[in-house]
């Protein structure tokens, strides 16, 4: 054992989601190498304020923490955001604080990985405000591609993403800067960006036709004359 | 001009009430009809991600409840106006609760804007967009990445005009009414 304790927060709101699936792997590359990891979706916390105690403690005695969330309105999701604002204070109110890393995972289902670009500028000011050691931010686009499913089942759609997240499982594990390659490679893609986004629209449409409400996708309910 | 105003902050934050005071009476001493919601006072469930706003109802959260007026009063609205306390550069967790809940707005299919993938108008004529952020003690980086999401909010909304500012206590009374004068001219010369 290496006596190390990873925490991965999951900023997702649903139950089951590719940002879990994202720090699974993390988690679970880590914990192959003799670390103590927790899991921890962000959202139940927030709505069942008795399990506040626990996650706050997670957090303080975790010597890395990791944050995977969807990009949300060209940021974090509200739930989130309302839970870093906590731990932010829970940190600073610390007499003394140990020195602990944090990494953020952001993914969004446009196709520029870009996109994610404020929301971990976002994440490193809450590092820094915080008092933790910024460890980077990796950003990953056409989020919708990964479809929930966990990585190892991707093949070669998601062999770029498996590259770049055990470079920083290594990099965790030894306790050194995480490689810039690994920030790089993370953002290329399997495709081209127009098969993305026409199979984007078309998985729209074909949504709203399930659903019965194909001619209605635009539907304007609070359409007013101003 | 009609404005809605989304205020993300809380009443015992005496100096962002100020900065609102401030605002409304901008807006007022601009012309402007000015309805202002206080997220804090509102019942908003968080967006769960669900997508039924765009494939099952579509341009409607399944959650009934005050989120939906929001998103109303803001598609009707000339002007959207979020006012909010800085948080690590973005808006606070509070007013973010408010500002998922606009997923309805928009359509869920893509296009091209400035060669990077965005979802189409579901409304007619967007309104403009402003934001006003509010740091008690002047931080520079925090102040930047605020800019920065002020304008990714503005492409992804379509938004004809916008700006943003950021107030700290470092500006004196007449400083901050001046810049928040200027800031609705923005929409104004638009």
């Amino acid at each position: 054992m290496s006596g190390k304790h990873l925490l991965a927060l999951v900023g997702s709101p649903r139950p089951t989601s590719t940002s879990e699936n994202l720090a699974r792997y993390l988690a679970d590359g880590l914990a192959a190498r003799g670390w103590q990891t927790d899991i921890q979706r962000i959202t139940p916390v927030i709505q069942k304020p008795e399990r506040w105690s626990t996650l706050e403690a997670q957090f303080l005695a975790a010597d890395v923490i990791i944050l995977c969330f969807p990009l949300y309105v060209d940021s974090l999701p509200a739930e989130t955001t309302l839970a870093l604002e906590r731990l932010a204070l829970a940190r600073q109110a610390q007499p003394s604080r140990q020195p602990q890393r944090f990494l953020v995972v952001c993914n969004c289902g446009f196709f520029e990985a870009s996109q994610n670009d404020v929301a971990l500028a976002i994440c490193r000011q809450f590092a820094k405000e915080a008092g933790l050691n910024w460890s980077g931010g990796l950003a990953i686009g056409a989020g919708g591609a990964l479809g929930g499913r966990p990585l190892k089942e991707l093949g070669g759609m998601a062999r770029h993403i498996i590259a770049s997240f055990d470079m920083v499982i290594d990099a965790l594990h030894n306790d050194v800067d995480v490689p810039a390659e690994a920030l790089t490679l993370v953002r290329q893609k399997a495709f081209p960006d127009w098969l993305y986004f026409l199979l984007a629209n078309f998985g729209m449409y074909k949504g709203a036709l399930d659903h019965g409400v194909l001619t209605k996708i635009n539907a304007q309910p609070y359409l007013q004359r101003k | 001009m009609h404005a809605v105003v989304l205020h993300g902050g809380v009443r015992s934050d005496v100096e962002l009430e100020a900065v609102h005071t401030r605002l409304l009476a901008a807006m007022h001493a601009a012309g402007w009809s000015v309805e202002s919601i206080r997220v804090e006072e509102q019942k908003v469930h968080p967006c769960v991600g669900c997508f039924n706003c765009w494939l099952k109802t579509p341009g409607e959260c399944g959650f009934d409840d005050d989120g939906r007026a929001i998103l109303r009063a803001m598609v009707q609205s000339d002007v959207n106006v979020y006012l909010t306390p800085i948080s690590f550069g973005g808006y606070s967790g509070l007013l973010k609760t408010a500002v998922d809940r606009r997923v309805p707005g928009i359509s869920p299919l893509f296009q091209k804007v400035h060669g990077e993938m965005h979802h189409q108008l579901r409304y007619p004529n967007p309104s403009s967009f402003l934001a006003v952020g509010w740091q008690r003690t002047p931080d520079a980086g925090s102040a930047e990445i605020f800019t920065q999401l002020v304008e990714r909010n503005a492409i992804n909304t379509h938004a004809p005009a916008h700006g943003s500012l950021v107030l700290s206590s470092g500006h004196t009374v007449a400083e901050q009414c001046a810049m928040l004068a200027d800031l609705l001219r923005k929409v104004e010369v638009y």
